[in-house]
């Protein structure tokens, strides 16, 4: 059975994925998370396969283990064995990067990761989602104190204020949140408290 | 003609020339939209070029040439047209160490460049041990320059000292909790050990090599080849940007926007300083004056000289990187390094190019004139100090 190794800064990410390959029938995995020494935990568990996050700037030290000493595991890029292309881009795009120590067979190695572009897909697509919901809060939030400003100023109703700022943004090709901040930060500089 | 273009870099000051190609918008001038990525390795860097994810990167001069030799991991050709400048790292080496030197050894630092014998002499006196360097990749202007610097002063690799690759984003930290002894990388990683009062420069690769090789920009041979007018449009585009580099208070402006959270997000003035020749080795002395700290464009910079490639080779034969050296490396080194797209870019921009792809080993202490280009071109000191970066 081949050990795995899984190298992540995102403990989340790291648990789903070891999840999923536990169910895919992977039963020797090793975590190692930010900030431990990676060269150690490879040295003491020989992993036969290090899957790792490419945020990670740990990549480069763990490639040049292919320099130092014979005791020591050589990690080779996945890819480069790899004539799957299209595997290989779904990887790096979906920033994960993958290790096969010596001259590991690679057929079941492939199936490793597809697991880990599929878990690390599904994570970057929840973060967008996030970030996505909390960027419209924000947009609603500052398009309503900048609707407060111009209600005051120009004595609008609130339907006319939020036309204004729709024109506004659309005449300066950009999104309203972003104009109703650039409108609520010039008119602080005009002095206005708000 | 692609113009949606995505070039990676690392957080270092020399990413400048591609950052002020951006910001002062010559990508544009030349028809092209460039979106610059941060990446945090050179691995990455690698992968993401190999594989069209990126479409030209920020490399470290010798990477095209281990990608094209196959001794890079993937083996997937790259190659430069453009050099993004010279010298712009340093050996920084740990505050207590250099004192031990400083207190007991003084007159080894009594030298032009720092030699390591002080180093040996501690060595040798203190209980054995291990220094540990790291340096920023395998190949690498700075891996080469260590362990040059390193074994000059009698210093044996492997025995009395170990060189670990760690990214040059992490240095300090290591620095900071001891794991390292010392190390090579580029700024503004040297200046914010010195400013944090854990490290001092031994040396820098200006003292070691006056106006030698460092970054270029990458791109795979197969992106060149579909790709042709795009990359001359990116190399003329550049080639402006590193002219204006060149101006003392366009230097003032890149540093500031260099600070930028997207780009090095550290303070100004860890960048600032060496941009305009100044440069701090210890927090305990007053800057020196350091003109050719960074150069981005003046003395041929951006050409990708092939004298520099043959002289990656025979370092990577040195150092085991490769197990015998190519058959035909003139032919080798002219598709890696491509001085004819270089050229045609220059020509285009009405700037002076050289006609030579060898730089014959100049030992000048002096600024000198280069003949053999299209109009003669002002070069600046070309010593190198140390035998064993001497070629042939």
């Amino acid at each position: 059975m081949h050990k795995l190794m899984l190298v992540d800064q995102d403990p989340d990410r790291s648990a789903s994925l070891e999840v999923a390959l536990l169910a895919a029938g992977y039963a020797h995995i090793i975590r190692v998370g930010q900030g431990e020494n990676l060269l150690a935990a490879v040295r003491t568990h020989q992993p036969d396969i290090i899957l790792i996050d490419m945020q990670s700037p740990d990549r480069d030290t763990l490639e040049s283990l292919r320099n130092v000493s014979r005791e020591m595991p050589k990690p080779i890029v996945f890819f480069a064995e790899q004539s799957d292309l299209d595997t290989t881009r779904a990887a790096i795009s979906a920033g994960v990067s993958a290790y096969i120590v010596d001259d590991l067979p690679g057929k079941r190695l492939k199936s490793v990761l597809e697991v880990a572009i599929a878990r690390f897909q599904e994570h970057q697509k929840l973060k967008d989602e996030l970030e996505d919901y909390k960027s419209r809060l924000q947009d609603r939030k500052d398009v309503d104190k900048a609707k407060g400003i111009l209600m005051q100023h120009r004595n609008l109703t609130e339907e006319e204020a939020y036309q204004l700022l729709r024109k506004m943004a659309m005449d300066r090709n950009m999104k309203i949140g972003e104009a109703a901040r650039n409108f609520v930060a010039a008119m602080a500089l005009l002095g206005g408290k708000f | 003609m692609k113009q949606e273009l995505r070039i990676g870099f690392l957080p270092l000051t020399d990413c400048a020339v591609l950052v002020a190609a951006l910001e002062r918008g010559f990508f544009e001038k030349y028809g092209l939209h460039v979106t610059l990525q941060r990446e945090v390795s050179w691995a990455n860097i690698r992968d993401r070029v190999a594989f069209g994810e990126l479409d030209a990167a920020h490399m470290l001069a010798p990477m095209p040439l281990a990608a094209t030799l196959g001794i890079d991991g993937l083996g997937i050709p790259m190659q430069a047209a453009f050099s993004l400048g010279l010298n712009g790292s340093a050996i920084t080496v740990a505050s207590p160490l250099m004192e031990a030197i400083r207190q007991h050894y003084p007159q080894a630092l009594c030298t032009s460049p720092v030699r390591s014998h002080g180093l040996k002499h501690l060595l040798s006196a203190q209980t054995p041990r291990k220094l540990v360097f790291g340096c920023v990749y395998p190949f690498s202007q700075h891996h080469y320059l260590l362990q040059a610097w390193l074994q000059d002063g009698g210093l044996v690799l492997g025995q009395d000292v170990e060189i670990r690759v760690i990214p040059p984003q992490q240095m300090v930290e290591s620095l900071a909790q001891g794991q390292i002894d010392g190390y090579c990388a580029g700024e503004p990683w040297n200046q914010q050990a010195v400013s944090r009062g854990i490290g001092q420069v031994a040396v820098t690769s200006y003292d070691l090599w006056n106006n030698g090789p460092e970054k270029v920009l990458g791109v795979t041979q197969a992106w060149a080849e579909a790709n042709p007018e795009t990359h001359q449009a990116l190399l003329c585009a550049l080639l402006e940007a590193a002219h204006w580099l060149e101006e003392p208070h366009n230097r003032v402006r890149i540093a500031e926007l260099l600070t930028r959270p997207e780009y090095l997000d550290v303070p100004l003035a860890l960048i600032q300083p060496p941009l305009l020749g100044r440069y701090r080795y210890a927090p305990d002395e007053p800057e020196r004056l350091l003109p050719d700290f960074n150069v981005f464009a003046r003395y041929a910079a951006n050409f990708p000289w092939h004298s520099h490639g043959a002289y990656f080779l025979a370092q990577m034969h040195a150092t085991g990187q490769l197990a015998t050296l190519p058959a035909d490396p003139v032919a080798l080194l002219a598709k890696v390094y491509c001085t004819p797209l270089y050229r045609l870019a220059a020509e285009t921009l009405s700037l002076p190019y050289p006609t030579v792809d060898y730089l014959s080993s100049v030992h000048c202490l002096a600024p000198w004139v280069l003949r053999d280009a299209s109009q003669p071109i002002a070069m600046g000191n070309s010593y190198v100090a140390l035998e064993r970066l001497r070629l042939g």
